[in-house]
């Protein structure tokens, strides 16, 4: 009833983000609409109008501006049957200095058969002394698709910052029906600007992203990938494994690393960015 | 299944020799791990850039993650991965250390290393004996990292040992193939070689303690390298 304290109450416990949201797409009467939503705490979800042809965009809002040690922020999206959907962020995700413990982000995708799931948020920013646990869990019905990508900057390149130290853990796990098709664990812990100057690590970029295709055409898929020119300062792989397409970009900074993606996208998945990318 | 008896010291230390010997035929020597591309790049081009490189491989590349697959695996057959009494399942063990390859060749290297250590340890020795039929099926289609540490575990071989001559032979082959490729000297190759020797015995020992959630790396530019090769001109090695 009183969420006031006392002056003279201890506080044991920072005030901390917990969110949940989740929302789901289908057809009907042939057109993408909206099925359910849910949304508690910091998490929003919005419909924006989509100015590509027949699918929803879905824009996550995070209302507390930003994570830190101890929040807690769950998102789930379900594409159902023959449905298509966009989803990204209104902006950036920052990963604020941590005092205690990880920021815990739960990503939860669900694509069911003839259905196209895009799920691409803008860049995250992780800032000094972060410290991010994330989950990325998704699976594809054998007849579904989804191009998944997450953009990720160490500190703002502009702003003069530097990442000293921090922990990245990363879980990516991405079935086509049963089968596991895909996984990443990027774990990263302690010293970071020392790491990211490395050869084979990032050799001092500051701008990383991680991607993956589950559908049909993967060599086609692939091949479009492949051949988006890559700007000063940006160099990007791609490779079929195992029944899904495996996607990696590093960039010097966070604007060609949005260039790179925002062209494979339209290469690979045959549409433009939602409108939001660009404000 | 009963935990398997320990072998002698010098008979673990020769049996590690032979199975991570550059004779072994797993075709070790035809896996560049992307390096082909760095050298091509010319991100390395000398020993002490090869150096840097393999560094990258063994703390935050697939040395790390797969020390960490080679320790739980071994774990699980010598029935000390907590689930005692449950039987050794190393079925989504194996589902996600395939999964985890950044690339078709990386998958390749993996892959058909662990198919061809397996076959070629249990045309040596009844590594094998005793397991059952899900556990045989298994390690039999295992990448490289599953396959020694579960061979290792069922052989009696001690996980610190197993996890140093694994590193070792990830990174002498990746040495040599340097030396091919760069090219360098035998002699800087051996040296290359002799400076990584302490780093890969605190990595064996760090991956023995390490817990399995520890699991994963990063190492973009490496999986970045490896990805590239696929499409390199001349190409010495398969991945």
């Amino acid at each position: 009833m009183y969420d006031g304290i006392l002056p003279s109450d201890q506080v044991k416990r920072l005030q901390r983000v917990s969110a949940t949201a989740s929302v789901t797409l289908h057809r009907k009467d042939g057109a993408v609409r909206l099925c359910r939503l849910y949304q508690a705490g910091a998490a929003k979800i919005r419909l924006p109008k989509s100015y590509a042809p027949d699918r929803a965009d879905v824009t996550l809002i995070n209302t507390a501006g930003g994570l830190t040690g101890g929040d807690v922020f769950d998102v789930s999206v379900t594409v159902a049957e023959e449905a298509a959907a966009c989803v990204t962020t209104q902006a950036c995700e920052k990963m604020y200095r941590s005092l205690d413990g990880d920021a815990v982000v739960t990503n939860s995708l669900a694509v069911g058969p003839g259905a196209r799931l895009a799920w691409m948020p803008q860049e995250t920013i992780f800032y000094d002394r972060a410290s991010l646990y994330r989950k990325l869990n998704a699976t594809v019905d054998p007849d579904g698709a989804l191009f998944a990508m997450e953009p990720m900057v160490f500190g703002r390149t502009a702003m003069g910052e530097s990442v000293e130290r921090g922990s990245l853990k990363d879980a990516w796990t991405v079935k086509r029906g049963d089968v596991l098709v895909y996984a990443d664990r990027t774990y990263l812990n302690d010293e970071f600007a020392s790491v990211l100057s490395r050869p084979g690590i990032m050799r001092a970029a500051r701008a990383f992203a991680a991607g993956v295709y589950v559908g049909p055409g993967q060599g086609r898929v692939r091949d479009a990938i492949r051949a988006v020119a890559e700007p000063d300062g940006v160099t990007a792989g791609v490779s079929i494994v195992r029944g899904a397409v495996s996607i990696r970009c590093v960039a010097t900074d966070s604007q060609g690393l949005r260039r790179w993606i925002g062209a494979a996208y339209q290469a690979a998945w045959g549409e433009d960015l939602p409108r939001v990318w660009g404000c | 299944m009963a935990a398997p008896s320990s072998l002698s010291e010098s008979r673990a230390l020769l049996r590690l020799m032979t199975w991570m010997s550059p004779s072994f035929p797993v075709g070790a020597f035809t896996y560049s791990h992307g390096l082909e591309w760095a050298v091509e790049q010319g991100d390395v081009k000398d020993a002490e850039t090869l150096r840097l490189w393999l560094l990258d491989v063994l703390q935050h590349g697939s040395g790390r993650s797969d020390a960490i697959l080679l320790a739980e695996a071994w774990r699980r057959v010598t029935g000390q991965a907590g689930e005692i009494g449950e039987g050794v399942d190393l079925a989504d063990l194996v589902d996600l250390a395939l999964a985890l390859n950044p690339s078709e060749e990386r998958l390749l290297e993996s892959e058909s290393q662990g198919k061809a250590f397996v076959k070629a340890a249990k045309a040596g020795w009844p590594v094998l004996d005793g397991c059952g039929e899900d556990l045989v099926r298994d390690i039999a289609r295992a990448p490289y990292p599953i396959a020694v540490g579960a061979v290792a575990g069922l052989s009696g071989i001690a996980l610190e040992d197993a996890l140093a001559a694994f590193l070792h032979g990830v990174v002498a082959n990746l040495v040599s193939a340097g030396v091919r490729l760069v090219p360098l000297g035998q002699s800087d190759g051996i040296r290359v070689l002799a400076a990584l020797e302490g780093e890969l015995l605190s990595r064996a020992d760090w991956a023995a303690k390490a817990g399995f959630e520890e699991l994963g790396g990063f190492a973009p530019l490496i999986d970045i390298a490896s990805m590239k090769h696929e499409t390199q001109y001349t190409r010495l090695f398969r991945s």
